[in-house]
């Protein structure tokens, strides 16, 4: 980022190519919808442009993306209000097909989709922090500037995203990788 | 259950990993320990594994390319905000002290100065001209000397207006560095410059006093207000005569002494060198004129360093300064150049038209 602000033409790239995948990754659970989440990718990026002067070395750019991102989701969101009455809440995303661990086969197929639609059943600033947290790899700090909500609360809604996903997949008789109970 | 009691936070630190290594055995510790945290602990690397599944989604291209493009723009924008940051004060402090320069004149030309040999040759040949011509390797041609119908000497413009900005810019002149030797060079072409300018038979003034003319350019522009002067500014860098050698020896020395070799050429090009004369200059008080010449000092100066297609937007903009200041010769010159290295291009056509509209001489 620094080089990009410098000046330098092919900085921009190598920023988008590094961070790209995960950021739509957040972008379409978030918005839970493919061409919304394209939209929203587009603009974050542009945001990313138009921002890169006032981005100072102080902030880690993860934060700085993930916050323009956040913020044009919730844009997002408050633009398709006339049209849905649960903006950032639809059918799962229809995403790729590829799994983290193919030897889970069929069994992992419907993890995915219970999955999913646990995530998608979260309240919105739980689905963003769990978001965040589970698959944009940012540290609960820096979701914290992120919300703009204060780090314990922040966890909290990570705890209740957790219990809430745990309870979810108990329902559909998944356990996951450990076994037990979710503690209330 | 309480922080104090099971540290819920804590555990999910422990869990994501944001613990640091002596505070995670802690925990480590509590949770081996504590049934209920153990259970939490499991609970939450149950629902990380199963995260773990969720696919990498494949975003799509569409965009991707306009976004690159957007986003090379914008690095170039910054890369010419970073160089325009420096070149700016720069290039305003250099105009600054250079009009200082002007402005402060030495209360007499120093016998046997070039300014005395340029008044002694105006003796002798009144109907000359002081102007300077371009340089000769900037428009690929030899300079020639030139003719001007014959004028009397006048007195540079003495405007009170400019008197008064002269003597405002005199109270800011940058004291003397002597560190800086370029600057002091391009300070004694401009000097001599301003004392080869024709005075007429006034007498010197005090330089508190002196009217300074419209700051004319460095590097070709010297005296371009003051077209058929009486001196020609090509044979200021002649050796002096014997005559004018005694003259010299009899003669109470200057206020402060000129770099005699110093051509305004060289002027240009030791601000340019130094970086101090790279950008336009701003209007600091000088008059549409002066910024015209100092702009036009500048891009002679650019123009000497510049070849090829890249030299197209300086030369057609030289050309149109030309002809705004009046410069014929040095219009027909350089607009000529224009529409012969470059034809075909709009910058062409436009000095075409600018030719076939100068005034008559």
């Amino acid at each position: 980022m620094r080089r990009f602000r410098g000046g330098d033409g092919e900085a921009f790239p190598a920023l988008v190519q590094r961070h790209r995948a995960r950021v739509f990754a957040f972008v379409l659970r978030l918005t839970q919808d493919r061409a919304r989440a394209e939209d929203v990718l587009q603009e974050t990026w542009l945001g990313v442009v138009r921002g890169a002067a006032a981005w100072r070395p102080t902030a880690r750019f993860t934060t700085w993306v993930y916050t323009i991102a956040r913020n044009a989701c919730v844009d997002a969101a408050r633009r398709d209000q006339h049209r849905s009455a649960e903006p950032l809440a639809g059918d799962p995303p229809d995403g790729g097909s590829s799994w983290s661990d193919p030897e889970r086969g069929a069994g992992a197929a419907e993890l995915r989709s219970v999955l999913e639609a646990g995530v998608a059943a979260l309240p919105l600033e739980q689905r963003e922090v769990f978001l965040l947290r589970e698959v944009a790899g940012v540290p609960f700090r820096e979701i914290a500037r992120v919300t703009g909500a204060p780090e314990p609360t922040v966890k909290s809604r990570m705890r209740y995203a957790l219990e809430a996903l745990r309870a979810h997949l108990r329902r559909a008789g998944i356990e996951g990788d450990a076994p037990g109970r979710t503690a209330s | 259950m309480t922080d104090t009691a099971h540290p819920r936070d804590a555990l999910l630190d422990l869990v994501y990993g944001e613990l640091p290594a002596d505070q995670a055995r802690a925990v480590q510790r509590h949770v081996d320990g504590c049934a209920a945290c153990a259970e939490t602990v499991a609970g939450y690397r149950a629902v990380r594994g199963a995260a773990r599944a969720l696919p990498r989604e494949a975003q799509g291209t569409a965009g991707l390319e306009s976004l690159l493009h957007h986003g090379a723009l914008a690095a170039g924008r910054a890369r010419r905000r970073r160089v325009l940051r420096w070149a700016w004060p720069l290039a305003a402090a250099t105009v600054a002290v250079w009009v200082g320069v002007v402005a402060v004149r030495p209360p007499a030309p120093a016998p046997g100065s070039l300014g005395e040999l340029a008044k002694a040759k105006a003796a002798a040949e009144p109907a000359g001209e002081a102007k300077k011509s371009l340089p000769g390797d900037l428009l690929g041609r030899a300079e020639s000397p030139k003719s001007a119908p014959a004028a009397p000497p006048s007195p540079a413009p003495a405007a009170p207006a400019q008197r008064q900005v002269a003597s405002q810019l005199r109270a800011k002149d940058v004291p003397r560095d002597e560190g800086s030797v370029r600057m002091d060079d391009a300070r004694a072409a401009v000097a001599e410059r301003e004392a080869a300018r024709p005075l007429s038979s006034e007498a010197p003034a005090p330089a508190a006093k002196r009217v300074a003319a419209p700051p004319a350019a460095l590097g070709g522009a010297a005296g371009a207000s003051a077209a058929g002067a009486p001196a020609k500014a090509d044979k200021l860098a002649a050796p002096p005569s014997a005559e004018e050698r005694r003259a010299e020896v009899s003669a109470p020395a200057p206020p402060r002494k000129m770099a005699a070799a110093a051509s305004e050429q060289d002027a240009v090009s030791n601000l340019a060198a130094t970086g101090k004369l790279s950008a336009p200059v701003p209007d600091a008080g000088l008059g549409q004129r002066g910024v015209d010449e100092a702009r036009r000092a500048w891009l002679i100066a650019r123009l000497q360093e510049t070849k090829g297609a890249a030299a197209l937007p300086l030369l057609a903009e030289l050309c149109a300064l030309e002809v705004r200041l009046g410069h014929r010769e040095d219009a027909v010159r350089v607009c000529g150049q224009v529409a012969r290295d470059f034809p075909g291009t709009p910058e062409a056509a436009a000095a075409g038209q600018k030719l076939e509209h100068l005034p008559p001489p």
